[in-house]
């Protein structure tokens, strides 16, 4: 009795979203739809827009171990002094959001050995030969870069099914996010209190109208519950920072070296032990000594190195479009990009899969300029 | 310093350009009203906003660059009245809201549907069923309420809705009643296919699933010319609006031809207050910011909020419009009732079909190609005698809709065991999906129950230093006793598919909790017969006060259900009843109830 009232099935044929945009876009409804302003700015919010495959950059690492970053919001000075660090991270966030100015200042003492920057040169090499793109850090200082190189490379490694993070590129997409508006929290609704999740009852908390008493604390945290949450006063920037400094202190402590020297099977455990909350004092002194959870540290940095691999090239990650080799992804391919004639309803009604080649967004684009339809 | 700019007196203010406020304004303005809508996001045009940037995973889907920013706005959620609440702060791990002329509709996935018959009356239904010690036993603090109308009254609305949206689907499906649907169906996908040969022969009843996109070019009844859908996959995973405007959102349906009718649409132009008058309690006019920072002032008689997602509750109590809900005393109706559906626990009972499936990525529309059966759902089977009292079924439809790689980053993330090749090879081929994950389980109903509430938060404040609404929900029992039970309906039809299934451990009612919210959110201003009962009449007006306030969205729903995809349209139905009741208002002003 299926479909009793014999409605149809509409037709196979479906444009191809190319030709649809030379034809109608922009055309909704018989009226031209115009553009307003937007509370936020609209459309892309990435801090790079680079992503081309043959692009040579030849912009130099940054190798300098003192950095100013200037953002909208927030300005940040990182000292990293001599082959036993003391790393004073002083950062002064002046959100936009009324009454919620706050003044982070932080040590991070570790003992740990800065490492060599020739292992960052050894990635660049290697990342060079692979894609054919050099490439600079913006905001990841190179001790830092090290160990995020090396924990991305134990996340994912480079093995029978193809390349891993550091070919991929993955440092890059981390460290642009790191720069723009995913570091400076740009979308991450910051006013405090901050409470993590899990805190037991009975809490008090001051509100306006006085402190008020929850006899069952919050909620427990489960898988994601705690990233949701972000219950720190500090920008994503010092976080990874502290995270990253800690890391390595650690590292030391239960393993005896930097991370990025440790033996693969310690490299793993070391990750595991902060995915199981093992370091005692961890990011300390962040948000008034409560420190980093050190399973949230290692939930942001699990989730950025596959973003890292996964997300379109034009981020700065997943070059040569390895994640999506993997994967079997078509990135923006949807079905003819390179002569195969399938049709996108073929594709999504198909009981025999085909494999299609990706195609990245700036190789769209590229598209889009070759046939006419966008302004080359 | 900021600027005041007040602005001539109109027949009515509409808060929110998304569905509701759409489906409201069309009707308005060709009834001749004087109306200005006013809408916080922008315009989005199709062509710069859409066709060329929406192919961004990591900016559409990740950051939610199309959806309401948390640092504007967002809210603190929490399972008991007990426990502190937290805020949502980012917009990477949750569902978001809606924001710009279109609403959330720009990114959700388009499945259509209507309540059937008996979710209208599904309290008095089930009590005249099974007993009222049934509907206690199947949900503690029952706070399920029935609806105004019945399916009937709402019918010619639903009619001219889905004229109007350009709706695909089947006609004649036994749970709606008298439909026909303006659009015949997509095509149907392979495992769509696989589900319909096994329920056909099982002698169950089955459809193509409704969609709002459109699967042929169309015309509505106002003069809108529809393009048909391109199948290309970046659609809904929460993040994709469409750029043909195949997929119905208000701003490729009703807004552009109420414009032309003579809508006063203003965007950028955040409301946060609606005054009432100390003498009267009428609403007198709405404040807004624009995107300056400039205040400005709204007069108009009447006045309707359509911001979805608590909002609509929130906007009364910061403004003191309608009596708070307490849930001690259990009095007042003010941002009672809320229940949201996601992520409610679910059995596991799964096995892979052995097909080929190409339709799991960057291909297909976010709804298409599936088919469903009710059978199992609402009230379509008899409950008596089932292990542990439950109300409503579960709804699985089969078809497959677009995925997307970075799930594949957060599915992973969260344990230590995922580090390295082993976790990697498991993402070998895997957007590509060559075996499909057929579940032979599903998600039950969320109920509302008399603990759960939405109020004013009293620790965080919005960009603009105003109380977040604060929401305190946990998943009912209802959900879990459903999910556990909806093994032994669905694994009959899922085994004749071919499929071999695993079972997974009875879920236990209160081991998952609430941590998060998205793709319904119903209650907290609810409709209803009782004004100790729901904070609006049938009409969808506040009953006594500011009677010139109404509202519309799924969050005016006083029932939980089985269409998790037909919330929205239910309500855009419901809506229809507030610009009715509008008009009656501007005619004869007064409680219309
Ligand atoms: C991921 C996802 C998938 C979904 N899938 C489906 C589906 O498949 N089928 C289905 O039926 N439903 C689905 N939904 C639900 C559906 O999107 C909503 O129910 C529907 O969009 C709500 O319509 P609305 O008009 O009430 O609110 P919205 O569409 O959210 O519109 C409200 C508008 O009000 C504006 N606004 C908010 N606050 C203010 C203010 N203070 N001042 C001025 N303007 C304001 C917002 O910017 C927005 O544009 C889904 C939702 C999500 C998030």
């Amino acid at each position: 009795m299926a479909d009793s009232s014999g409605s149809t099935t509409s037709s196979g044929s479906s444009p191809d979203r190319r030709n649809f945009l030379k034809i109608g876009a922009g055309v909704v409804g018989g009226l031209v739809i115009g553009a307003g302003v937007g509370y936020l700015a609209k459309g892309s919010s990435t801090t790079t827009t680079t992503e081309n495959m043959t692009e040579t950059s030849t912009s130099t690492e940054n190798m300098t171990e003192t950095s100013t970053v200037t953002g909208p919001t927030t300005t940040s000075t990182a000292t990293v002094t001599g082959p036993t660090t003391t790393d004073t991270v002083t950062s002064t966030s002046v959100s936009t959001l009324p009454g919620t100015t706050s003044t982070e200042t932080s040590t991070v003492t570790s003992t740990a050995t800065t490492s060599n920057t020739s292992q960052i040169a050894a990635q660049q090499a290697e990342l060079m030969a692979y894609s054919g793109v050099a490439d600079a850090l913006t905001t990841i200082q190179v001790n830092e870069a090290n160990v995020i190189n090396a924990a991305a490379n134990v996340i994912i490694p480079a093995d029978s099914n193809g390349p891993g993070a550091a070919q991929a590129g993955v440092i890059y997409f981390i460290d642009r996010q790191l720069w723009g508006e995913y570091g400076q929290n740009g979308r991450i609704y910051s006013p405090g209190p901050f409470i993590q999740v899990g805190t037991p009852g009975p809490l008090t908390v001051n509100s306006p109208v006085g402190p008020i008493t929850y006899s069952s604390g919050t909620q427990a945290g489960i898988a994601w519950g705690a990233p949701q949450r972000y219950e720190y006063g500090i920008t994503m920037r010092n976080f990874w920072r502290f995270g990253i400094l800690s890391l390595q202190a650690y590292a030391n402590t239960a393993y005896g070296g930097n991370f990025e020297t440790l033996s693969a099977a310690n490299q793993v455990a070391c990750l595991g032990d902060l995915f199981n909350n093992k370091p005692t004092t961890f990011g300390n002194d962040v948000s008034g000594g409560a420190g980093i959870s050190p399973v949230d540290f290692a939930n942001e940095l699990f989730y950025m190195v596959w973003c890292g691999f996964l997300m379109d090239p034009m981020y700065g990650g997943n070059r040569g479009m390895v994640g999506w080799k993997l994967t079997a992804s078509p990135g923006l391919n949807s079905g003819n990009f390179y002569g195969e004639g399938e049709t996108p309803v073929q594709r999504a009604t198909a009981t025999t899969p085909t494999i299609l080649g990706p195609v990245s967004n700036a190789q769209f684009q590229q598209s889009l300029k070759i046939s006419g339809v966008l302004s080359p | 310093m900021s600027t005041t700019i007040t602005h001539p007196s109109v027949d009515v203010v509409i808060i929110g350009a998304g569905v509701m406020g759409g489906e409201i304004a069309i009707k308005l303005a060709l009834n001749g009203n004087k109306v200005v809508a006013l809408e916080k996001g922008p315009y989005w045009n199709y062509a710069t906003d859409f066709a060329i940037s929406k192919y961004d995973e990591w900016g559409a889907q990740t950051l939610h660059k199309f959806d309401a920013p948390v640092v504007q706005q967002t809210n603190t959620q929490r399972n008991t009245s007990t426990q502190f609440a937290m805020p949502l702060r980012r917009e990477a791990f949750r569902t978001a809201l809606g924001f710009g002329v279109g609403g959330a509709a720009h990114h959700y996935a388009a499945n259509y549907g209507r309540f059937d018959p008996w979710t209208y009356a599904e309290n008095s239904n089930t009590v005249s069923r099974y007993g009222a010690a049934y509907l206690a036993a199947a949900n503690p603090n029952n706070d399920v309420q029935d609806f105004p109308f019945t399916y009937n009254d709402y019918l010619p609305y639903y009619k001219d809705h889905e004229q109007g949206w350009g709706v695909t689907g089947p006609n004649q499906n036994p749970v709606c009643p008298n439909s026909t649907f303006p659009l015949p169906n997509h095509p149907i996908t392979a495992l769509g296919m696989a589900f319909q040969a096994a329920a056909e022969s099982l002698g169950i009843n089955n459809w193509p699933n409704p969609t709002a996109i459109a699967s042929q070019p169309y015309m509505n009844q106002y003069g809108v010319q529809i393009n048909a859908c391109v199948y290309d996959g970046y659609c809904s995973c929460s993040g994709y609006p469409c750029e043909t405007g195949a997929k119905a959102a208000s701003d490729a349906r009703t807004i552009p031809p109420a414009i032309s009718a003579g809508l006063d649409l203003r965007t950028n132009a955040y409301v946060y207050r609606i005054d009432t008058s100390p003498t009267t309690g009428l609403a007198t006019q709405v404040r807004y910011y624009d995107a300056a920072g400039n205040i400005h002032l709204q007069p108009a008689t009447a006045i309707v909020s359509c911001i979805w997602g608590f909002l609509n509750p929130w906007m009364m109590l910061v403004s003191g419009i309608g009596a708070a809900y307490n849930p001690t005393t259990v009095t007042g109706s003010m941002g009672r009732g809320p229940n949201e559906p996601t992520g409610a626990p679910t059995r596991t009972a799964a096995g892979t079909l052995p097909i080929g499936m190409n339709n799991t990525v960057w291909a297909g529309n976010a709804a298409m190609g599936s088919y469903s059966t009710y059978d199992f759902a609402n009230d379509n089977f008899d409950h008596t005698g089932v292990a542990v009292p439950y109300i409503g079924g579960t709804r699985n439809t089969y078809g497959g809709t677009a995925s997307s790689p970075g799930l594949i980053a957060i599915a992973g993330a969260g344990s230590a065991a995922n580090i390295g090749s082993t976790y990697k090879a498991a993402q070998l081929n895997r957007t590509q999906v060559l075996k499909q994950n057929v579940s032979a389980s599903g998600a039950g109903m969320q109920l509302p129950q008399t603990t759960h509430y939405v109020d004013l938060d009293p620790h965080y404040v919005d960009i603009y230093g105003d109380p977040l609404p604060r929401y305190t929900q946990d998943y009912a029992p209802n959900s879990a006793n459903a999910s556990n039970d909806s093994v032994r309906l669905w694994t009959p039809v899922v085994q004749k598919m071919g499929v071999t299934i695993t079972t997974g451990a009875a879920v236990v009612p209160g081991s998952t909790h609430e941590v998060s919210y998205g793709i319904h959110i119903r209650g907290g201003i609810r409709i209803g017969s009782d004004p100790s009962l729901s904070a609006l009449n049938k009409w969808q007006q506040i009953w006594s006060g500011a009677t010139n306030v109404f509202a519309a969205g799924e969050d005016t729903e006083p029932v939980g259900s089985n269409e998790q995809t037909g919330g929205t349209h239910p309500a855009a139905v419901t809506a229809h009843a507030a610009a009715e009741g509008i008009m009656m208002y501007l005619k004869s002003p007064g409680p219309l109830v």
